[in-house]
């Protein structure tokens, strides 16, 4: 799927073809499916699966990589470098403008290294997250990096959810392509070609089935006709569908919409192993609170007095022995003399007030700062 | 004669000198430091001084309604596509090719007898197959945005068929168009009015964007009372980041440093900031008011009950307010159900408009339309020209060529200033290329921000309303010119439904566009015409 380099050296008839594959590669995912996307608990470590899948696929592409980078450089004539340029055109290396004199292999040889080099070794693709790996691999594979690269999960995880939820929700699927795409698609680009693809393959058997939660199918946009907030019952009490009205938390409202390709999502397909899913787009929406939560300030002359904020703690210093009444008294004590000497007034300091920064003490009387310390001297 | 030596220790914060961050911050970790200093200042003081505890008041609330019953309830929806939705924004790219699709396979099961009504059109990418019927050919797709543009050509646009069949059955679901429009072509902003009871709230200029209470004036008062419930909160100490502690001594938030944000004129809101915490900071107190959005708030009767059982009467200062609507009472607060981050489409339309003195004319430069940008120059562009001040070979003749025109660029459409004893306008033009044979017209201008509103209705021959020239008042234009985009936005209203609507937004700009159009020019170093 060498899209980009393909459509230069195509020409003629084949341009269509071309043109409709790369379309075909755009309205696909470009980044994988988490299992948190899928609903699924996710992995805090990113520890899943689908990553250490990842990791083997990028390993593995990464040797096949190397193979043929010894390949193109051991093609010293024109019968051994004929297979290995087939090979090297999977990969979108072509030589330019189509040809094939001089030394292609070699030239390919060099694009080859330049991929390996900007790409990161087997051992340093372990520490790469998973959009690190799908960087990788998409980066490795095609020569701009616009390739999608999906996960695989278990074929079962999607057929049995959707067999689950589709009973009793039949057929509303079917409406969202028509009543909710196309208002999201006008705002979300990845769903915009999605709506092109469909529209393309109306007709023709290629359009993607869909499958939503029972939540969307029910109610696509949330709404709530029953609910009608200026409705002269309604009281601050009453909440919105989508909140908790014991706890005033907003329940999980993830819509999750699956679409899948043409048998992908039929329940009655028995078969079994892995779907690759790739997630289309994400977004998260506001709704606004029928009640807002205004405020309104004035002023009030505060006292100035303040209840001490200071408490004290008294705690034994052997960890084993009750703290006695002497020991408490003592305590008390001690912490009322340390607070006396915190509390030495400027006029008691003499020469030392010297040192005592005043920015901070406001110069009234009864708070006894001078501000003029050497003026009395 | 004796002595006696008194010797005190004192324990001080130690003085960051090396650090004047840290210095701001004051961090103190002794608490019986701060428990001395308190003692010290006089806050143990005594004093019959009270503190607020209970706040009752009153609640009034007024919804806010719209003249036109086909705009969206603004009680309920967020004030932006209120204002600024257009008559066409149900049709969007999705439901004008499906509904154009599915008129046209109406159209063709309803032929008989074997014969196709000629609605097939080529497949994108495809071979070019026969036109369509001469009577279906204006209802081809032209105009569709981005991603969907090659499609143009290829699908029939239900928008277009609508307009001239919008009885047939397929166009059922669609709604009833808005009557009001707020867009003011020749101002290049929105208007717009509502009602709550007896007051008028008149938004004007609106640039397009983001609004709240301060987009609205307004003018009569909204005296009727429609809910009253006698409420009561308990007051708190009013709290911002920064905000001065009650206490001197008491620890406050280090992270925030009011004396560090730097006032000036373009920083009400700081100024005033800083005011309130270098005055009387630490007196002000705040009560929750809860209110019904969609509508305005208005405070009656507010009385404070303070720790004494004494009741005191609160009323707005007569001459000053931060978030009070000009026209309203002191004591209303409107309450628009705001979204803050709506989904935005890819802009859709870009013009740059900028007045040009020396020609004592307006440009308006389409730099992108469909969402795609679009080439503002192409084939006009100006032949390469010889560097200023090159040197001519002694002996040399310099060779000239006429040109009657030079500087021609796509998408630059021109507005001529049009001086009328009572008003001053400028009138949408068009660019005329003299070089050819004959002379030709550019193409005219493709943006929807560069169309004035249709005055009349359709002909009821199905024939469109004329179209007037887009006009544009002289005070619409910044000296430093004008960015105007058109983008695709979709919010929820308070009920979860999704609004979605095409917005229009003006931006000044920092530099005008430059236009190099000259006429009966001598170019140095061509080829003299024969």
């Amino acid at each position: 799927m060498q899209a980009g380099t393909t459509a230069k050296s195509a020409g003629g008839p084949g341009d269509a073809f071309v043109e409709r594959l790369q379309r075909i590669l755009a309205a696909l995912p470009r980044s994988p499916a988490t299992p948190a996307n899928l609903g699924l608990i996710g992995d805090a470590k990113d520890n899943s699966p689908q990553r250490s899948e990842l990791l083997d696929r990028y390993q593995h592409l990464r040797a096949v990589a190397l193979s043929l980078r010894a390949a193109l450089a051991g093609a010293l004539d024109d019968a051994a470098a004929a297979p290995v340029l087939q090979r090297a055109a999977a990969w979108g290396l072509i030589p330019a403008d189509g040809r094939e004199e001089g030394q292609p292999a070699a030239d390919l040889g060099g694009m080859m290294s330049t991929r390996l080099d900007h790409s990161p070794t087997s051992s340093a693709a372990g520490d790469l997250t998973v959009d690190g790996l799908v960087r990788a691999i998409a980066e490795l594979a095609t020569a701009d990096g616009r390739y999608p690269v999906l996960t695989r999960f278990p074929r079962s995880l999607i057929t049995e959810g959707r067999q689950r939820d589709l009973q009793g929700a039949s057929g509303a699927a079917n409406a969202l392509d028509e009543r909710w795409l196309p208002v999201v698609a006008a705002v979300r680009e990845p769903l915009a070609r999605l709506e092109i693809h469909q529209l393309e393959n109306e007709g023709n058997g290629g359009v993607w089935s869909l499958w939503s939660d029972p939540v969307t199918l029910e109610n696509p946009f949330h709404t709530a006709p029953a609910w009608d907030p200026r409705s002269e019952t309604v009281t601050k009490t009453e909440t919105a569908p989508w909140v908790d009205a014991h706890t005033g938390q907003v329940k999980d409202s993830h819509a999750r919409l699956y679409y899948g390709a043409p048998g992908a999502l039929d329940v009655e397909d028995p078969t079994t192993g892995e779907v690759a899913v790739g997630l289309f787009d994400f977004w998260s929406e506001l709704v606004p609170d029928v009640v807002q939560d205004a405020g309104a300030g004035f002023a009030f002359r505060a006292p100035p007095a303040r209840a001490p904020q200071a408490v004290l703690l008294a705690i034994p210093a052997n960890a084993q022995r009750r703290l006695k009444d002497q020991d408490l008294l003592d305590t008390v004590v001690e912490a009322r003399r340390l607070a006396r000497v915190r509390m030495v007034d400027p006029h008691q300091m003499k020469g030392m007030r010297a040192g005592l920064s005043t920015i901070l003490l406001d110069d009234e009387e009864r708070n006894r700062v001078d501000l003029n310390p050497w003026e009395d001297e | 004669m004796g002595s006696s030596t008194q010797k005190f220790r004192r324990l001080d914060p130690h003085p960051p000198y090396r650090d004047l961050q840290k210095g701001f911050h004051a961090e103190v970790h002794d608490p019986l430091y701060c428990l001395g200093m308190q003692y010290l200042l006089g806050e143990h003081q005594g004093s019959d001084a009270s503190t607020p505890v209970e706040v009752r008041f009153d609640p009034d609330e007024i919804p806010i309604e719209h003249t036109d019953p086909t705009v969206p309830d603004p009680s309920a929806t967020p004030p932006e596509p209120v204002v600024e939705a257009e008559a066409d924004d149900w049709w969007t790219p999705g439901r004008r090719l499906r509904l154009g699709r599915a008129y046209m396979a109406r159209k063709e099961a309803a032929e008989s007898g074997g014969k196709t009504a000629g609605t097939a059109l080529p497949a994108p990418g495809s071979e070019p197959g026969p036109a369509p019927k001469e009577q279906f050919a204006r209802y081809v797709a032209t105009d569709l945005p981005h991603p969907y543009q090659h499609l143009n050509g290829h699908a029939w646009d239900g928008l277009a068929l609508f307009r001239d069949h919008p009885d047939d059955p397929v166009f059922s679901v669609v709604p009833n168009p808005r009557n009001t429009l707020g867009w003011r072509s020749e101002q290049l902003a929105y208007d717009a009015d509502f009602e709550a009871k007896n007051a008028h709230l008149a938004m004007r200029r609106h640039d397009g964007g983001a609004m709240d209470w301060y987009s609205v004036d307004a003018d009569g008062s909204a005296s009727a009372r429609c809910r009253i419930r006698d409420t009561y909160v308990m007051p708190s100490r009013l709290r911002f980041p920064g905000s001065p502690a009650p206490r001197w001594w008491e620890i406050e938030d280090q992270r925030v440093d009011i004396g560090g944000y730097p006032p000036d004129r373009g920083h009400l809101a700081t100024l005033l900031l800083i005011e309130l915490v270098m005055g009387i900071g630490d007196d002000w107190f705040t009560f929750p008011v809860q209110g019904r959005t969609g509508s305005i708030l208005r405070l009656t009767n507010v009385r404070i009950r303070d720790s004494f059982d004494d009741i005191w009467g609160v009323e707005p200062a007569p001459d000053w307010s931060l978030f009070r609507i000009a026209g309203l009472d002191p004591c209303d607060l409107l309450l628009w159900p705001t979204v803050t981050t709506p989904l935005r489409g890819r802009v859709l339309e870009e013009v740059l408009v900028g007045v040009d003195e020396d020609a004592n004319l307006v440009w308006a430069v389409e730099n992108r339309l469909n969402g795609r940008d679009v080439p503002t120059t192409g084939d006009l562009a100006d032949p390469p020209q010889p560097q200023t001040g090159e040197p001519f070979q002694t002996g040399e003749t310099p060779e000239y060529r006429y040109r009657v025109q030079r500087g021609l660029r796509n998408h630059w459409h021109p507005y001529l200033l049009e001086d009328r004893p009572d008003q001053r306008m400028f009138i949408q033009g068009r660019v005329a290329n003299l070089e050819g044979q004959d002379p030709q017209l550019l193409p005219e201008a493709r943006a929807h921000l560069l169309q004035a509103r249709p005055t009349t209705r359709p002909h009821a021959d199905g024939r469109p309303a004329a179209t007037p020239i887009h006009r544009l008042q002289p005070t619409a234009i910044p000296a430093t010119g004008v960015r105007l985009l058109r983008r695709t936005k979709l919010v929820r209203d308070i009920h979860g439904i999704p609004v979605l609507w095409t917005e229009r937004s003006r931006q000044p700009l920092k530099a005008i566009p430059a236009n190099r159009l000259g006429f009966d020019a001598l170019e140095v170093g061509s080829q003299p015409d024969t």
